[in-house]
């Protein structure tokens, strides 16, 4: 019988597997259903914690509070809910340790990185009209070589990151790091050429 | 890494940016699917901050942490389970039983006698069966999983301590049945990293343990039934391996490719549990078991190799013709993630030396207070100092001098000079990894 369960287990939905564990308690119910989404608790602990190790004791943390919670609330749906008490998890870390911010102050702050980042400048497409892209090629070749290159290589040849880490030999994180600051330093440019419609990412 | 369930197929954008695969169309649908799902745009949001990080190496780990942490407490719930399962089959078995022998005794005598006997035998033979159950399974195990749970217990705790002390992150809970959940880990690490290849095996031993657990079905769950006896030494030892190689099973079948074999250590030659060893440019990666070894079978055309850890120095070792690989990466013993070294090396043809990531001579934490009396911040009196990072990429001469400092990054050239003489004037380095490095210098 529980041969039969195991195997299944990975094609469970989200609320089958919640429901599971509900009944038995079996945390490997839990840990399937929550390794589903690893990566995003981690990339949320990443934006508050800024930092690895941190953001991976998150991980774990935030793993302990499911041990209860979802035995004793009532979840309707757990994607979302998750993202609740793992961004909770984070933003009570980081006001235990630091008790000169207060929780307004921090709300604050993250609004305002979200509202930075709610837009990510994708050039060539972001650009439609010729003297944007006349624009947009002027601030591209006054990027530092590395993120010139990658940038080219990336919006024009259509490469992927990985793709341009073989080609340089550099390290796929470097890669995506280049390309980032370019992108940062195109906006930047670009916003100062004032051909920007609006501001509008 | 595992394969995402078609009910999270959402998260396969984020995946390919990951793992680097995504081009700018990918990126352009990840932030456009980020605009109406505040989850996955926090996520990317947080691995923006740190695009340097090997991400999918990361996650990885993490995963492997988090297995072991949901094996660990089955012990007491799952047992209790499992035996009212045996206990509710026994008094199937019991009715049955009666049945026959009330209803017609003469008929079915022979039957009632074979039914009978695996019941009434239970309590003297099943200690023999569970012996030989054992012996059956060990031996396709025996070579992945050494079984020394205190050393193990204790390696484990010393992993743990390497990352800084997080008060919520629970040590190690040890279950009440301390021997067992420490086994269970045993096997989740063995099992993760010799996955792989391992599949066969544990297939194999699947279709045994089946075939047995049918012909010796009845003595064992009376043997199971009997509080005593499920406690006792032997029979947590069958479940739980059991139980490990069913997590084995979903990874996804090896691709063709060579495989690598080899042991991580630090730098006393004490194994690195856990830590991780991913082939560049794929998802395909393991995590190094309790005596530091790993195994990984490639796809076709994995070049490179990359060893990390928390809080040692990640090495980055291209593939000679060798197919064992060991490894001894250097302490970088730093609690924030300021300090990145990459090495890039090449595998050697003659083994079972282990290639040691590059160093200085007496180590991060002299070099770390070298750097931190030494630095000049070019920008000194400016309010507040900029923060900038310089990575330096150089050479290790086999004197332990550097040469070809080559300063990367965004940082102005009073920065980048800054760094290189550093790193010029520092202490000497020491490596067998191949002769290149970097290292990453952050001005606050």
């Amino acid at each position: 019988m529980l041969k039969f369960l195991r195997k299944n287990i990975t094609e469970k939905t989200d609320e089958e597997l919640l429901q599971l564990y509900q009944q038995g308690g079996d945390l490997e119910v839990l840990g399937t259903l929550y390794e589903r989404y690893v990566e995003l608790v981690y990339g949320v602990c990443l934006k508050f914690f800024k930092e690895k190790t941190k953001a991976e004791d998150g991980v774990m943390a935030v793993f302990e509070t499911l041990v209860e919670k979802v035995r004793t609330q009532e979840i309707r749906q757990f994607r979302p809910w998750l993202h609740v008490v793992a961004k909770n998890h984070c933003l009570m870390q980081l006001r235990k340790k630091n008790h000169t911010i207060s929780f307004d102050e921090m709300t604050a702050a993250t609004q305002a990185e979200v509202v930075q980042s709610a837009g990510v400048l994708h050039p060539v497409d972001d650009f439609e009209e010729d003297g944007q892209q006349l624009a947009l090629k002027k601030c591209i070749e006054t990027l530092p070589a590395q993120q010139k290159h990658c940038v080219q290589q990336f919006y024009y040849e259509d490469k992927s990151y990985k793709e341009i880490a073989d080609t340089t030999g550099d390290a796929l994180g470097l890669v995506r790091s280049n390309i980032q600051n370019g992108r940062r330093n195109l906006r930047i440019c670009m916003e100062k050429s004032g051909t920007m419609v609006n501001g509008d990412w | 890494m595992k394969t995402v369930p078609e009910n999270n197929s959402l998260l396969t954008p984020l995946l390919r940016w990951l793992t680097g695969d995504a081009t700018r169309h990918d990126e352009r649908a990840l932030d456009a699917s980020a605009q109406s799902d505040p989850f996955l745009a926090d996520a990317i949001e947080g691995y923006r901050t740190a695009p340097e990080a090997d991400h999918v190496a990361d996650v990885t780990r993490l995963k492997a942490r988090l297995r072991k942490r949901a094996e660990q407490e089955r012990g007491a719930g799952f047992y209790l389970m499992r035996i009212a399962a045996v206990g509710a089959v026994l008094v199937v078995a019991w009715v049955v039983v009666q049945q026959f022998v009330f209803s017609d005794k003469t008929a079915v005598a022979d039957a009632a006698q074979m039914e009978q006997m695996p019941t009434e035998a239970a309590p003297a033979t099943s200690s023999d069966s569970a012996q030989f159950a054992i012996a059956e399974q060990e031996m396709p195990e025996t070579a992945a999983a050494p079984t020394a749970p205190i050393a193990q217990q204790k390696t484990l705790n010393k992993g743990t301590d390497a990352a800084p002390p997080q008060a919520n992150v629970p040590s190690p809970t040890v279950a009440p049945a301390n021997d067992e959940a420490n086994k269970q880990a045993d096997y989740a690490v063995a099992d993760q990293a010799a996955a792989p290849q391992n599949e066969a095996v544990a297939a194999e031993k699947e279709a045994r343990q089946s075939r047995q657990a049918a012909a010796a079905s009845a003595k064992e769950e009376a043997a199971k039934a009997d509080p005593k006896n499920a406690k006792g030494k032997d029979k947590p030892d069958f479940l739980s391996k059991k139980k490990s190689s069913a997590p084995a099973k979903p990874a996804p079948a090896a691709p063709s490719g060579r495989t690598i074999t080899g042991r991580v250590t630090d730098d006393s030659g004490n194994p690195l549990i856990g830590a991780s060893v991913q082939a560049t440019g794929s998802d395909i990666g393991a995590i190094t078991n309790v005596d530091g070894s790993y195994s990984l079978t490639l796809s076709t055309g994995t070049e490179t190799l990359v060893f990390s850890y928390t809080g040692y120095v990640q090495l980055q070792i291209g593939l000679g013709k060798s197919d064992r690989l060991n490894v001894q990466l250097a302490n970088n013993d730093m609690e924030l993630s300021e300090v990145v070294v990459t090495a890039y090396g090449q595998s050697d043809d003659e083994e079972e030396e282990p290639v040691v990531s590059p160093r200085p001579v007496d180590g991060f934490k002299q070099f770390r207070q070298y750097v931190a009396d030494n630095l000049r911040h070019p920008e000194a009196n400016k309010q507040p100092r900029p923060r900038q990072v310089v990575r330096v990429r150089f050479t290790i001469e086999d004197d332990g001098s550097l040469s070809n400092l080559l300063p990367k990054g965004n940082a102005p050239q009073a920065y980048k000079d800054e760094a290189v003489r550093l790193l010029r004037e520092g202490p000497r380095w020491k490596s067998t990894a191949g002769t290149t490095a970097s290292y990453r210098f952050v001005f606050e």
